[in-house]
């Protein structure tokens, strides 16, 4: 309907029963202020009322039989004035009927819709801006805004990682190998990948196949940076319900030798996966293997291929991997081979600009030297502290208990306690005299051991009650907090070393900030303001600061060194990471012949660990792991299986050739994957 | 404040809750009974950040896909059906008409005669969809278009312009109004506009030249083992059990090559829905033109143009 020169005018019936109906701004305004009387026109009917203008209404004999024939509360409405007559025409009726509705899905909200606006019956202005902001958490947008960049938590992701998750998701389709080079993120792109998908409904099953020491890490990793709650494949709840876990849990991470074996992967391979993921692939070169087979066999959707060395023998492997995708893509086997492998020659492509272009179909590499990150070096010092005579003496007698005890099953103390008693105490005595209380009172150790312990905890009194300037290792540490001169993070694994730290450095005059995991979040706040707007040294334990923005200092101590390499690099992590301006400085702390001596020797003098880019020490490492046996346990095995100090350093002389032999093949299957792979695989804008 | 705790805070300020900020990312929410069998309850106790969650443990976390957050959304489009905006303009009279008038008809040269200026009110009313496109993937976006009510045409300038239109919500100017006000017509017209916009995108999706690639892929890649695995089956001296070991190798091939076939086909598929979400309708006052073109074969004929205030545009009537 077309309205010319008309308005909408308001119906207000309320007193039509006391024959009258009131005007409203619109019809007030369009009957001269003179006419004491007012024609009115519905649908040609004509009837003439009085106008009231002091109470404001029209009113007359018969007036709300006339008015029936208005059916809502507003109405068109044109003013006459060589009549003086007021046309009131009724507004539009809409057909629930009408086939447009049927054109929408849920139709019965386009039709209040359309009838509201028919009626003029508006709605509140604020509900339509409530709506406009509702939007940006209300739909599943194209894969041109990423929906997962506000659910993760303590990082953020790089350009270039956001470019790699949208060309996969867009392009790709969500089957790729992912081989940027270590320390770029595989992982975090992996795993933003794949909330994509569960945040928009596409991903429910979702198994995370990975080597056995990999395992408890994406675990982790899942939770903490992404609040997703998978369940491994070795946790005791899993293991409880059997065969059946794997279709009852929809989130499942598994070692690859786990799900390869006969009675898991034929229930797995009953399930369809709206996600695999397979990280370190490279183990799954070969295609004469049960790990490739199972994982061809795998009923999936989307596949995700993690891996920085995807050839590392021969193009037959890349050829693997990529067929693994997308089987065709490189052709049959003998078709790649005639194509693109020169004859006799297992590594040197021919036609590559071909097969570039079909490896881009599937592949993105990412390098450090494409990225828009700038990194800065690292410098590692140890320093060597002389342990006072009760110090070494403290050390040796718990050392020695440690290797008499570890290998005895009988003496009721568990290997992981004296592991974990060996651990605390290259930290400080403080650390490990808890331990030791808690062994005194242990009914089930030996009367000989409790005694031992009892002298034990007798000499810590005894180191305990110096005053802490004669603590040597806390005197190194001085030197240094004092000869670098600016902001710096002393990291230790124990609270008691904490509270050791902290007493000792503030008797020094130092200002100190502390940060803990059993901190709440607003306290770690507050302790990271205070370091960084004030206090010279921040004492903190690894637990719960990844997220924190610690940059702004570019020096740790290791007053303790963890036994595990991944927990040395997270630490160099807190500050050697995106938006350090400065060269960073790591210090150890050496005390001569202890574990942690040994420790340093295979991880700094043999593979110049510290030294290494982030993520390398893994790639080193992940080798040895895959015996599954860490290299803490490695270590530990050493330390307590050794007749003697010549058999020790035997040992970690073989142990220490053995990383060398890891870290040269890895050089080599680095330059290897370079000179095929060259710059051409970043993911990039479309 | 994250987005959605603010977005969070401005819904519920909206339903006239009474909202105590707590902490950090934490927040208290007294609501109205008449909302109860929403939420489950009048006291709302959120929690915005997952750390902070984990140390306050009685709070309901307020994240993608959470409870309390798809009632929100859902209650937040129910809500908004349908406003009015009524556009309020820095000017309303058009200074030298007869000057940009020639310059819109491009009659530079020409003389040009006002016989009358009126001003009036016309309809432009924005249409809010969701749109869906399900395939292996399904991507949900938000299509708006904008209807010129009086020529029953989309106007893609005023469309362009939203963000720039002042607006109250009362009348402003008393004109009379020169529209249409079939909004189920109007509705008719945008929905061919969301229907282009649709196809377009679907278009985009659907890749044709990636469906043929693969396809493509897949029927090269099984050929090739078919042909390779018929080579090895004709070799002289095999035994019946490899040649049918071989036959059932091509069967295989034949089978999985289809299997995958349809697998690209369903994959690349796209089913789309279109969901009407609500409709603002502005009222803009407009200012109709009568003119006369002087000199040209004494023509008396009378013309007509509009300006529209809130584009600052000339326009011909259709």
């Amino acid at each position: 309907m077309k309205i010319t020169n008309g308005y909408i005018c308001e119906i207000d019936k309320s007193l039509i029963d006391l024959g009258a109906i009131e005007m409203d701004e619109i019809v007030k305004g369009l009957i001269p202020t003179n006419m004491s009387e007012i024609n009115i026109n519905i649908e040609d009917n004509l009837k003439t009322f009085k106008i009231d203008r002091n109470e404001n209404i029209i009113t007359g004999r018969g007036i709300k039989g006339f008015l029936k024939n208005i059916k809502n509360t507003k109405a068109i409405v044109k003013y006459d004035e060589h009549k003086n007559e007021l046309l009131l025409k009724n507004l539009d009726e809409i057909s629930k009927e009408d086939e447009t509705f049927n054109m929408l899905k849920d139709s019965s909200k386009a039709y209040e819709v359309i009838k509201d606006l028919a009626e003029f019956k508006f709605g509140e202005e604020r509900w339509i801006q409530i709506y406009e902001l509702a939007k940006d958490f209300a739909t599943i947008p194209s894969f041109d805004k990423l929906l997962s960049q506000n659910h993760l938590r303590e990082m953020e992701l790089f350009e270039y990682q956001i470019r790699t998750v949208k060309e996969v998701l867009k392009r790709f389709r969500g089957r790729a190998l992912l081989c940027d080079e270590v320390g770029l993120g595989k992982t975090i792109e992996a795993c933003t990948i794949m909330m994509e998908y569960i945040i928009r409904g596409l991903a429910r099953k979702i198994l995370i196949i990975v080597p056995p020491s990999l395992v408890e890490q994406w675990s982790n990793e899942l939770k903490r940076k992404f609040n997703q709650d998978f369940i491994t494949s070795d946790d005791p709840e899993f293991k409880k319900m059997g065969d059946k876990a794997w279709e009852h849990y929809p989130k499942v991470i598994s070692s690859i030798n786990l799900a390869k074996r006969k009675q898991n992967s034929e229930n797995i391979l009953k399930i369809h996966y709206d996600l695999v993921i397979v990280d370190e692939a490279h183990h799954l070169k070969n295609r004469k293997t049960v790990a490739w087979e199972f994982v061809n066999k795998l009923d999936k959707n989307a596949i995700l291929l993690l891996t920085a060395t995807p050839i590392q023998n021969n193009l037959e492997e890349l050829y693997n991997l990529i067929t693994l995708l997308k089987p065709g893509q490189l052709n049959t086997y003998s078709e790649f081979k005639k194509n693109f492998v020169k004859s006799g020659e297992l590594m040197e492509p021919k036609n590559v600009e071909k097969l570039r272009t079909l490896i881009s179909d599937v592949m993105i590499r990412n390098k450090r030297s494409d990225v828009d990150i700038k990194f800065t070096k690292r410098y590692a010092k140890t320093l060597e502290v002389k342990l006072s005579d009760i110090e070494k003496k403290f050390y040796d007698s718990i050392s020695n208990f440690v290797k008499e005890n570890y290998n005895d099953k009988q003496n009721g103390i568990s290997k992981f306690t004296l592991k974990i008693m060996q651990a605390e105490l290259g930290s400080s005595v403080y650390a490990v005299i808890p331990t030791l209380e808690k062994l005194s009172t242990n009914d089930s150790i030996s009367i000989e051991n409790r005694k031992n312990i009892c002298g034990f905890m007798e000499i810590a009194k005894e180191i305990g009650d110096k005053r802490y300037e004669e603590n040597t290792k806390g005197k190194t540490l001085l030197k240094i907090i004092n000869d670098f001169n600016d902001k710096i993070i002393v990291f230790t694994k124990y609270k008691p070393t904490i509270g050791f730290l902290e007493k000792l450095l503030k008797e020094n005059g130092y200002k100190i900030a502390v940060f803990h995991g059993g901190m709440t979040r607003k306290e770690k706040e507050v302790q990271i303001n205070h370091f960084r707007n004030e206090a010279q040294i921040l004492i903190s334990t690894e637990a719960g600061g990844e997220g924190r923005n610690l940059q702004f200092c570019n020096g740790i101590i290791n007053y303790d060194l963890p036994w595990n390499p991944m927990a040395i690099e997270q630490r160099i992590g807190r500050i050697h990471r995106v938006g350090q301006e400065r060269d960073v400085h790591i210090f150890n702390l050496e005390a001569k012949d202890t574990i942690e001596a040994y420790i340093l020797e295979l991880l700094d003098k043999k593979i110049n660990m510290f030294e290494l880019v982030v993520g390398e020490v893994d790639m080193i490492l992940g080798d040895l792991n895959e015996e599954e046996q860490g290299f803490d346990d490695l270590i530990m095995n050493i330390w307590t299986n050794a007749e003697d100090e010549n058999e020790l350093k035997n040992k970690i002389d073989e142990l220490g050739d053995k990383l060398l032999d890891m870290k040269n093949q890895y050089t080599k299957i680095k330059n290897v994957d370079e000179k095929i792979f060259g710059n051409l695989f970043e993911a990039r804008e479309e | 404040m994250s987005n959605l705790q603010q977005f969070v805070i401005k819904f519920f300020t909206t339903l006239g809750a009474a909202i105590e900020e707590v902490d950090y990312a934490l927040i208290h929410v007294l609501i109205d009974d008449e909302f109860k069998n929403i939420f489950g309850k009048t006291e709302l106790k959120l929690c915005f950040d997952y750390e902070v969650y984990l140390e306050n443990p009685k709070y309901e976390l307020v994240t993608f896909g959470s409870f309390i957050l798809d009632k929100i959304i859902d209650l937040s489009i129910k809500l908004s059906n349908t406003s009015i905006r009524y556009a309020v303009v820095d000017n309303l009279n058009v200074a030298e008409p007869e000057k940009k008038i020639k310059k819109f008809l491009n009659l530079d040269r020409t003389n040009l005669e006002i016989i009358d200026e009126k001003k009036f009110i016309n309809y432009f009313v924005k249409y809010s969809f969701k749109v869906t496109y399900a395939s292996d993937n399904t991507i949900e976006e938000f299509e708006d278009a904008v209807i010129d009510m009086k020529s029953m045409s989309i106007s893609n300038k005023f469309y362009d312009n939203l963000n720039s239109v002042f607006y109250e919500s009362k009348p402003q100017y008393d004109y009379p109004l020169n529209s249409n006000i079939d909004f189920l017509m109007a509705l008719k017209e945008v929905l061919k506009e969301i229907d282009r916009i649709k196809e377009l995108k679907t278009e985009q999706l659907g890749n044709i030249a990636i469906i043929n690639k693969e396809e493509e892929r897949i029927n090269l890649y099984y050929d090739s083992l078919k042909i390779e695995a018929e080579k090895r089956m004709n070799r002289k001296n095999l035994s019946e059990e490899k040649v049918n070991d071989y036959k059932h190798k091509i069967e295989i091939y034949n089978m999985e090559k289809q299997r995958q076939l349809n697998e690209i086909t369903e994959k690349y598929k796209i089913k789309t829905n279109v969901f009407l979400q609500n409709a603002v309708v502005y009222a803009v006052p407009m200012i109709v033109f009568k003119y006369k073109i002087l000199g040209r074969n004494n023509s008396n004929e009378e013309c007509t143009c509009f300006y529209n205030t809130v584009l600052k545009d000339f326009g011909r009537f259709i």
